[in-house]
């Protein structure tokens, strides 16, 4: 049962923190979602940039930097081929031994060494001579020097040779593609002699392939996806990483207008033009392309812009990296953060929500309790009430006459008392100390007390039978240490009234009222008070006989609660003087309606003050 | 000594007993539910004063209201008094009223009745 009291209490408590929390999160998002869009701005806008800036630096720089490399390897292979193949044609050992029609033993054997040190020392294919005397086509080629042919001007494949031989300048450079070999060599034809009446063509024979595939491995390293093409005069391309393209037109892959432009004769062989297609797939290339000196051939690279970019996309993942890893940091953070602000707030929350409910238990206590006592109080009136005389009873003696009995807290300390003798009958009207339960209390002791003491001392003497009351009273209430401050005890007014109508009043600190007409009378009992104290400078009690107009006089008995309780603009006590003049102007009126007017005029006064005391009075005519 | 310092509450007066001064101040109103509880503490602050003071002494009493159980404590604080009085302290009771409050000024004129040796001045205001 404590562990579902518990929860309960845990879930009401939690409705108004789980809106803190979701409050929390909602400024967790807000903030995650405020920095993700600052970053997606930086980084396009940052992306974007560094596009634009990497493709102009890659079409004014970078491709021309990558296919110059490529380039000027290939023209310092050739460059450096034309030098030896030059220095072959004026080397004056090999002259004179094509001037001997190759019979020159000891040049002859000059000619072969100084060949064959140029392809195994300097890494040529190929070194030939081919002498216009003899026809005589001498080979250097894999370490063996040997006549390789003898041309004739009737053999087509000899045609280059005879052609040469024509040129009128000193050296040519042909490109050879060997189709069945699918290699390309580069030949460097050099005339040997005179240019107008050459005796022979010397030169070297390199393996461009060999030169290509070096550059691709070179390439292979960067692991770009670029293209290296070597296109012919023609427009075919002899050379290529990829194999399928070889011996494919250019203009089969690149578009037609590009083709032409590249193809234009005139061409730049110093430096490199740029362009760019979208190619049958529709991917967009960068194209950089240049004459190859001494030839019409040219060198095309080409690279993939999605290549060249690529890099962009390593940037790209790192900054959504970087954004993933700040968000989620962030997002950390502010909740560490909301947590540690909100922290104090929600446990401010929660004590309340707890004291609330600790508050809501005790009312609830503090409610069933009151009901008891109440329950408990409710049923004590009910005993109270039956010590006091009734209307039917008080109609019997009284002519005329009204009871207001108004204890301040359901039961009180106030009380009268009525009994009928054979020569007569006793009022009596008593204020004991204290209200509520202690008063009540006390009332039901006196008016056993009266009882007792009518049987043993006598009705007539109203004086006796309050100092009887007194002796009492100190007999009975001896019990406690404490009996000196608290001292119980009562005020009271006892009437005897004769069967002839004399009366006989005795007062303990209370008065008897007689009013006739207009005129007023206050019959003021001693100043004593009855406390059980006996002895000491106490006055005595007196008995008076009241005289009175026997047809007219009415009576009034009171406590000092009602003269005594504050009231009016300076909160002072109701007094005397106003009940006594609110007697005399009401005093011809029935009983009920002095009861009604006493009571009216009473509440005007006290307005909202607090009544701070049980309160009686008692009206009445005897004369029946 | 300390002094004695009371708020006022709705049934209970403002008490200001000055032990350096000599000035003993009870003023509102008294009907407490147990008076003998709440005057307790009030009656042994002062058996102690008067135990060690020899100095003038004024008790201001200003009680518009006060129920018969606060009677009868003020009754034991004015024999108290009284018999202080009678062995040679100086004390003087101020009773002040409003000239209108008739209850005040008889109860005060009753309390002076049962006093023979300390001076008891009511004062109406």
């Amino acid at each position: 049962m404590l562990k579902l009291k518990n929860f309960f209490k845990s879930y009401i408590g939690k409705d108004s923190i789980s809106a803190l929390e979701h409050d929390t999160i909602k400024i967790v998002i807000a903030g995650c979602i405020a920095i993700l869009v600052a970053l997606l701005v930086m980084s396009i806008t940052g992306i974007a940039i560094t596009r634009n800036a990497v493709v102009n630096r890659l079409k004014t720089i970078d491709l021309k930097n990558m296919a110059g490399a490529i380039a000027a390897t290939i023209d310092a292979k050739i460059e450096k081929a034309v030098d030896a193949s030059l220095l072959l044609s004026y080397d004056p050992m090999l002259l004179r031994w094509v001037l001997s029609n190759d019979t020159d033993k000891e040049s002859g054997q000059f000619a072969k060494n100084k060949l064959g040190e140029l392809v195994e020392q300097f890494g040529y294919d190929t070194a030939f001579l081919t002498s216009a005397l003899t026809h005589n086509y001498w080979s250097y080629k894999g370490e063996e020097f040997r006549l390789l042919n003898v041309v004739s001007p009737e053999n087509p494949a000899d045609s280059w040779f005879f052609k040469t031989l024509d040129m009128q300048k000193k050296y040519i450079i042909n490109i050879d593609p060997n189709e069945v070999l699918q290699e390309t060599f580069v030949w460097i034809n050099v005339l040997v002699g005179d240019l107008s009446d050459p005796v022979a063509v010397t030169g070297v024979g390199l393996n461009l392939s060999e030169l290509i595939n070096e550059l691709v491995r070179e390439e292979a390293k960067y692991e770009l996806k670029n293209d290296i093409w070597l296109v012919d005069g023609g427009g075919f391309i002899y050379l290529s990483k990829n194999k399928d393209h070889l011996e494919q037109a250019l203009r089969d892959y690149l578009p037609q207008d590009l083709t032409e432009t590249i193809m234009e004769p005139g061409s730049l062989v110093n430096e490199f033009a740029v362009a760019e297609y979208y190619n049958k797939e529709g991917e967009l290339f960068d194209v950089v392309y240049k004459t190859i000196k001494d030839t019409d051939w040219k060198l095309i690279v080409q690279i993939p812009r999605s290549e060249s970019l690529g890099f962009l996309n390593s940037i790209i993942i790192n900054t959504v990296v970087a954004g993933l890893s700040i968000v989620i940091f962030m997002v950390g953070m502010f909740n560490f953060i909301t947590k540690r602000v909100a922290n104090p707030y929600k446990r401010t929350l929660q004590l309340n929500q707890e004291l609330e409910e600790k508050v809501r238990e005790r009312t609830r206590e503090l409610n069933e309790k009151n009901i008891k006592i109440q329950d408990s109080i409710e049923y004590a009136k009910l005993i109270q009430e039956t010590i006091l005389p009734s209307r039917a009873e008080l109609g019997t003696v009284l002519q005329d006459f009204f009871v207001i009995w108004k204890p301040r807290d359901i039961v009180g300390g106030d009380f009268y008392w009525l009994k009928k003798f054979a020569d007569g009958f006793l009022l009596v009207i008593g204020d004991c100390t204290g209200h509520g339960v202690p008063g009540a209390l006390m009332t039901m002791a006196v008016h056993s007390m009266l009882n007792h003491i009518v049987e043993d001392v006598g009705h007539r003497d109203p004086a006796a039978i309050l100092e009887e009351l007194n002796r009492l009273l100190s007999q009975s209430f001896t019990g406690s240490e404490s009996i000196e401050n608290i001292r119980p005890g009562l005020d009271a007014a006892v009437l005897f009234v004769a069967k002839d109508k004399k009366i006989l009043f005795s007062g303990a600190k209370l008065s008897l009222i007689v009013l006739e007409e207009h005129s007023i009378k206050e019959i003021k009992g001693n100043k004593v008070t009855l406390d059980g104290l006996v002895g000491r400078q106490k006055p005595g009690l007196s008995n008076y006989e009241i005289e009175y107009d026997r047809q007219r006089a009415s009576f009034y008995l009171f406590t000092d609660g009602f003269t005594d309780q504050p009231g009016g603009e300076r909160g002072l006590p109701y007094g005397k003087k106003r009940l006594f003049s609110e007697l005399q102007a009401i005093g011809n009126l029935a009983m009920k309606h002095q009861e009604t007017a006493i009571l009216q005029t009473f509440k005007n006064y006290t307005g909202n003050e607090i009544i701070r005391d049980d309160f009686t009075i008692l009206g009445f005519s005897i004369c029946k | 000594m300390q002094n004695l310092l009371i708020e006022k509450t709705n049934s209970t007066p403002y008490i200001n007993f000055n032990a350096v001064s000599g000035v003993l101040q009870i003023k509102g109103e008294s009907f407490p539910e147990n008076a003998a509880k709440f005057y307790n503490p009030v009656m042994e602050w002062l058996r102690e004063y008067l135990d060690c003071t020899s100095e003038q002494t004024t008790l201001d009493f200003e009680i518009v209201y006060f129920n018969s159980s606060t009677s009868k404590i003020f009754m034991t604080i004015f024999d108290v008094l009284d018999e202080e009085v009678k062995n040679g302290k100086k004390i003087v009771v101020n009773w002040r009223c409003d000239g209108e409050n008739e209850t005040a000024i008889e109860c005060g004129e009753e309390f002076e009745e049962d006093l023979r040796y300390l001076p008891f001045n009511i004062i109406l205001f």
